[in-house]
């Protein structure tokens, strides 16, 4: 029911190749180094993939994710010659670059939100706001504002929990957020039956 | 069998030394565009994964090469084959999502069967409003509400979508939960219109709701165990408690490869083995050309790659046997909440349990959603202890 063969086989090989590029790299590492540098390969594996794979993410993109996903393995700096051996040199420029687009993006939002945060005006027009809508809202019955004024907060409390779990979302609201969420569940999916079976492999066959 | 063994891994060998920097999986901008489509439509067995296909792709026929695609570059080519991809691709889409409508049609009980006509008109207004919108998706919306009225509504949806996320989103997002709370499956009130919708405005709403609740539909035939919920506070809960167990289980499982496999370039030719002694022997070849092929790296080159590619495309269907296999095994032991019943998969949780507990100390018990399963776990983690034991950690 998941994913399309084509991308299961297109993350599994991807896979495989930064897997071996990890190894290469990481003889000597420790335990939680070599486990990043699996984490780091699977992940760009499945961000690739998904951009390859998917026809559609076209639109000129991929799917949002999968580029900030890259763009936080990219932001740390000992990635760096994995990152470059897996992509590419070309591919981990434009990582880097979408690194440095996303926090930059991250601190403008930050100001802004406290601006927002500060300034009395935006308080009372968020209250008058949702009066409005509330008003509007409940037109068939007033005793259903505040349930539904109470329904609409978790809801939006669960959107900004799964904006924080879902990389790249939180620039993004509403629809698109659900629809990141789709592709990312379903990758995410895929990305574990893969490791699942790399592990059963590798293990029958080291005994 | 060690002879072919080490014979495999000889000629691996040599092509990983010595093959140029290949790209495998873009199969061409244009050229491995039709043949892409079909190739989906065959090989899924799966009626609802043309359904996912057409819920999860868009139109465009064109793909552009690993990292390339992933950051979005521009496409060499110029806009008029661009805009002629685009038919092309809308072709293909709409043959895709013909069925996909169909049997979404089959699904839910109340939606129309969307003109394919239409939803090729609409791909225009689609594809400069959304990215992710199918076309099922978007005729299923249509087909609930007079054409030419949802025509301007779609278009306003679109630009309303834009101008949303611009504007201060509250009030349309609270007008749009103004009706009560709504469950996602609305299925009496898209064609009623209540009060308000002649407003344009609303019709923009509405046509957000609605798009909302069709990908919270899906969402919910993607989380297991988010059937019996109703109401998208408590789906998105679902959604998020599942999203994190997932994170958690790439994290562990991770970590697993790295200590079961310390010399991470071993792990390909063994793996191929497995999967090539299980399934029929001239897959063989098509897995090692996969794997040599794929063993240069991404993203630059197609042409070559798309050339070994088409003399496997019947044999693909071999090769994707050893896959198919290897995955279908792997899919069997996955991690599940309703399967209870079956003992590896509760095995397979409880060993991620138990090391969860152990490595990262965490407490699986809170989560709401593994309570029901949680309890028969902890009966097998008696009988585990030992099996634990057994893991080299």
């Amino acid at each position: 029911m998941h994913a399309p063969r084509k991308f299961k086989k297109a993350f599994m090989a991807q896979l495989l190749l930064s897997l071996r590029e990890a190894g290469q790299a990481s003889k000597s590492m420790g335990l939680r180094e070599r486990r990043d540098a699996v984490r780091l390969s699977s992940d760009v594996a499945m961000a690739l993939a998904s951009a390859r794979a998917r026809p559609s993410a076209a639109a000129l993109r991929s799917t949002a994710w999968a580029r900030a996903l890259v763009a936080r393995h990219a932001a740390e700096q000992r990635n760096e010659a994995l990152l470059r051996r897996i992509m590419g040199g070309a591919g981990y420029e434009m990582a880097a670059a979408a690194a440095r687009v996303r926090k930059e993006a991250r601190s403008r939002r930050i100001v802004r939100r406290s601006h927002w945060v500060c300034s009395g005006a935006a308080g009372r027009k968020r209250r008058s706001s949702l009066q409005l809508a509330a008003g509007s809202g409940g037109g068939g019955g007033g005793s259903r504002c505040s349930a539904m004024a109470a329904a609409r907060r978790m809801v939006r409390a669960r959107l900004q929990v799964l904006r924080s779990l879902v990389p790249g979302g939180e620039a993004m609201r509403g629809l698109s957020l659900l629809s990141e969420t789709l592709d990312y569940v379903v990758c995410l999916k895929t990305q574990v039956e893969l490791l699942q079976c790399l592990c059963k492999g590798s293990r029958s066959q080291l005994g | 069998m060690e002879g072919s063994r080490a014979g495999a891994g000889d000629y691996i060998a040599s092509l990983l030394s010595s093959s140029p920097r290949l790209d495998f999986g873009v199969l061409g901008a244009d050229g491995g565009g039709g043949g892409e489509e079909d190739c989906l439509d065959k090989f899924c067995g799966d009626p609802g994964f043309a359904a996912r296909a057409a819920r999860l792709s868009s139109f465009s026929g064109q793909r552009f090469p690993g990292a390339a695609g992933l950051f979005g570059l521009p496409p060499p080519v110029p806009a008029a084959s661009g805009g002629g991809g685009e038919f092309a691709g809308s072709r293909e889409a709409s043959s895709v999502s013909d069925p996909a409508s169909v049997m979404k049609d089959a699904n839910d009980k109340k939606r129309k069967a969307p003109a394919a006509a239409k939803g090729k008109g609409k791909e225009s207004s689609f594809q400069a409003g959304e990215q992710k919108d199918p076309d099922a998706k978007r005729c299923k919306t249509e087909g609930g509400e007079g054409s030419p009225a949802k025509l301007k509504s779609e278009q306003a949806g679109s630009d309303s979508s834009v101008e949303d996320g611009g504007q201060n989103q509250k009030p349309p997002g609270k007008g749009k939960n103004a009706k009560p709370v709504e469950p996602p499956k609305d299925y009496v009130h898209v064609r009623a219109r209540r009060g308000q919708a002649t407003d344009s405005h609303s019709l923009a709403e509405r046509v957000r709701r609605e798009r909302i609740s069709q990908r919270m539909k899906v969402l919910q035939d993607l989380v297991p165990g988010c059937n019996k919920v109703i109401g998208k506070a408590l789906m998105l809960d679902e959604i998020i408690n599942y999203v994190q167990s997932l994170q958690r289980q790439v994290e562990f499982l991770s970590m697993k490869l790295a200590t079961v496999n310390p010399l991470d370039f071993s792990n390909l030719p063994t793996l191929l083995q497995k999967d090539m002694f299980q399934a029929c022997g001239p897959s063989a070849s098509s897995v090692f050309s996969l794997e040599s092929s794929s063993s240069g790296f991404p993203f630059s080159d197609q042409g070559d790659v798309f050339q070994s590619f088409v003399p496997n495309g019947l044999e693909n269907q071999c090769g994707l046997n050893p896959l198919d296999l290897a995955l279908s095994q792997a899919t069997n032991g996955q991690y599940g909440f309703q399967d209870g019943t079956a003992g590896t998969n509760l095995q397979q949780r409880s060993y991620w349990e138990e090391d969860l507990q152990s490595v990262f100390h965490i407490d699986n018990n809170g989560q709401s959603q593994e309570n029901g399963v949680s309890v028969s776990a902890q009966s097998f983690h008696g009988q585990l202890q030992e099996g634990h034991m057994k893991m080299e950690f």
